[in-house]
């Protein structure tokens, strides 16, 4: 896959989206969906005690309970 | 057999949870070869649990019933791929809360579906693992994302299956397979387990062969979850029959096949007059920039989705796996929240959407429904991928309720040249459109083609 040419075709989308979009500066936005009544209640969640093991299976190099992984490769 | 009657069968005993589920694995061997609709099928699990089920004397609301779940929803043990190749070997270490109530009322989860690749899509033929065949329209594309539960409720593979619908994906292919699908008001399901596309317009849906089967299970992963913090804490009520329904024409103009709005429209006239519902007109004026306004908030919050696919804990390094569109939205995203373009893109498509949003407030306090089709076109012949830009501009329908954070179910309305076509609703609130859904379904005789 060429990514450069890909990168290019989203950002022409984008534009051209900017172009119509244009028409709506006047208006109020909000970031998000406030929800002031919905507060998580601390404790409600139970904790999983074979969570770890499972995630560590999913690891591709793991050693000693800990994942191993090259600096920097990401 | 419709889900009432199946439900009752089970409960009574007159059909065995084990001898079900055996018929329907045997379906899924014989005839998923073909069709692609499940990636994995979870025969022994599903068999287990259907045993313990028929030895039981708890009978949930979901006794029995089998369902298939998308790929991109976490069931412990299972294979949570998202039909990537990023995730490919990835096990799911804990079940999603939909899940948990699944399981809580008797449902049995009978294996994962296919899907457009990280729900990237509207067609089912993007996953790294072969498209979805449409059962009922076999030259033609069955939709996406939630190809494969679609396909597996059309089918009977499956009694029920859960989607995810960002801006269509479970109403789309329930438009395009004949059968029944909702994408929930924002927050009335618990997002925990499922892996996001847009955290704030995913929502995990029902997909069924008719709206009994819809609003049941709907009604199991409906609630509040301390998991997901913007669940609802209201509780949700029994379906509530509508009493006004509106068509619009910014609607009629953005569908591209008119014979799709003629025959939406003859159903909603006829269906007013039967259950004598007021018809009402409606003009908006900013729905035509749904998918202009929904693009750029997909791109930013799908980028930021992404960043923990680094190969590090788990699976490949997405960049390095996923498909084009996947990569589109991952690199169009990185470009436009760069803090050079601050503002520019997403605040932006934030404003539209929040006129989007309130336009929709104004119009449920006259009207209870609002009718249009599903999909401007009829779904396209397999192997004919559109262009990103008429794949995106196929969503015009079906974006507005997410944008909007309300709710839309999709009804089968009947065929134009053998193939489905959904009648799509909108409603401020989830029971009023279950109510309208059920009204619908019973005038248009909802059974599967």
């Amino acid at each position: 896959m060429d990514k450069t040419k890909i990168e290019q075709q989203a950002k022409k989308i984008m534009d051209e989206f900017l172009l119509v979009l244009g028409k709506i500066d006047q208006l109020p936005y909000e970031l998000g969906t406030e929800r002031p009544s919905s507060m998580r209640k601390d404790g409600a969640t139970q904790t999983d005690n074979g969570f770890s093991s499972r995630m560590l299976e999913n690891a591709p190099k793991i050693k000693d309970n800990c994942i191993v992984a090259e600096k920097k490769k990401w | 057999m419709v889900t009432q009657e199946l439900l009752e069968n089970l409960k009574t005993g007159k059909l065995s949870c084990v001898e079900h589920v055996r018929t329907q694995l045997a379906l899924i061997k014989k005839e998923n070869p073909r069709i692609n609709a499940f990636l994995y099928v979870a025969e022994k699990e599903a068999l287990v649990r259907a045993l313990e089920l028929d030895k039981g004397s708890r009978k949930g609301k979901l006794f029995g019933l089998t369902l298939g779940v998308k790929a991109n929803i976490n069931v412990q043990g299972m294979p949570i791929s998202c039909a990537s190749r990023t995730l490919d070997a990835y096990k799911g270490t804990y079940n999603a809360d939909v899940i948990e109530r699944i399981i809580a009322e008797g449902g049995i989860v009978l294996g994962m579906t296919n899907m457009d690749e990280f729900a990237c899509g509207i067609s089912g033929e993007t996953s790294a693992f072969g498209p979805t065949i449409n059962p009922v329209a076999p030259k033609r594309v069955p939709g996406g994302s939630s190809s494969g539960s679609a396909a597996a409720v059309a089918v009977g593979f499956c009694d029920l299956a859960l989607g995810s619908d960002t801006g269509g994906s479970i109403r789309n292919p329930a438009s395009h397979c004949g059968i029944v699908g909702m994408k929930p008001s924002y927050g009335r399901v618990s997002r925990y387990g499922l892996i996001d596309l847009s955290m704030s317009l995913d929502q995990i849906g029902p997909l069924a062969p008719d709206t009994f089967g819809c609003a049941l299970l709907f009604d199991v992963i409906a609630g509040r979850s301390e998991n997901d913090p913007m669940t609802l804490s209201e509780p949700v009520h029994v379906q509530q029959l509508p009493k006004t329904i509106a068509l619009s024409p910014a609607f009629e103009a953005l569908c591209t096949d008119k014979k799709i709005y003629r025959l939406i429209k003859e159903k909603v006239l006829a269906v007013a007059k039967e259950k004598h519902l007021k018809l009402v007109e409606l003009d908006f004026r900013y729905v035509t920039l749904a998918v202009q306004a929904y693009y750029p908030i997909v791109y930013t919050e799908f980028f930021s989705g992404t960043r923990k696919f680094d190969g590090r804990r788990y699976g490949r390094r997405i960049e390095e796996a996923c498909n084009e569109e996947v990569l589109r939205r991952i690199l169009g995203g990185r470009i436009i929240s760069c803090a050079e373009h601050e503002g520019r893109y997403y605040r932006k498509a934030l404003r539209a959407a929040r006129a989007i949003r309130d336009e929709f407030e104004k119009a449920f306090k006259i009207v209870d429904l609002l009718a249009m089709p599903t999909t401007p076109e009829l779904p396209h012949l397999l192997g004919k991928l559109p262009s990103p830009e008429a794949a995106y501009a196929y969503d015009a329908f079906t974006i507005p309720a997410n944008l909007a954070g309300i709710c839309a179910g999709v009804v089968p309305c009947g065929l134009i040249d053998k193939v489905p076509v959904g009648l799509q609703l909108y409603a401020g609130r989830d029971h009023t459109l279950l109510g309208g859904m059920g009204m619908f379904g019973q005038h248009l005789n909802n059974t599967m083609p």
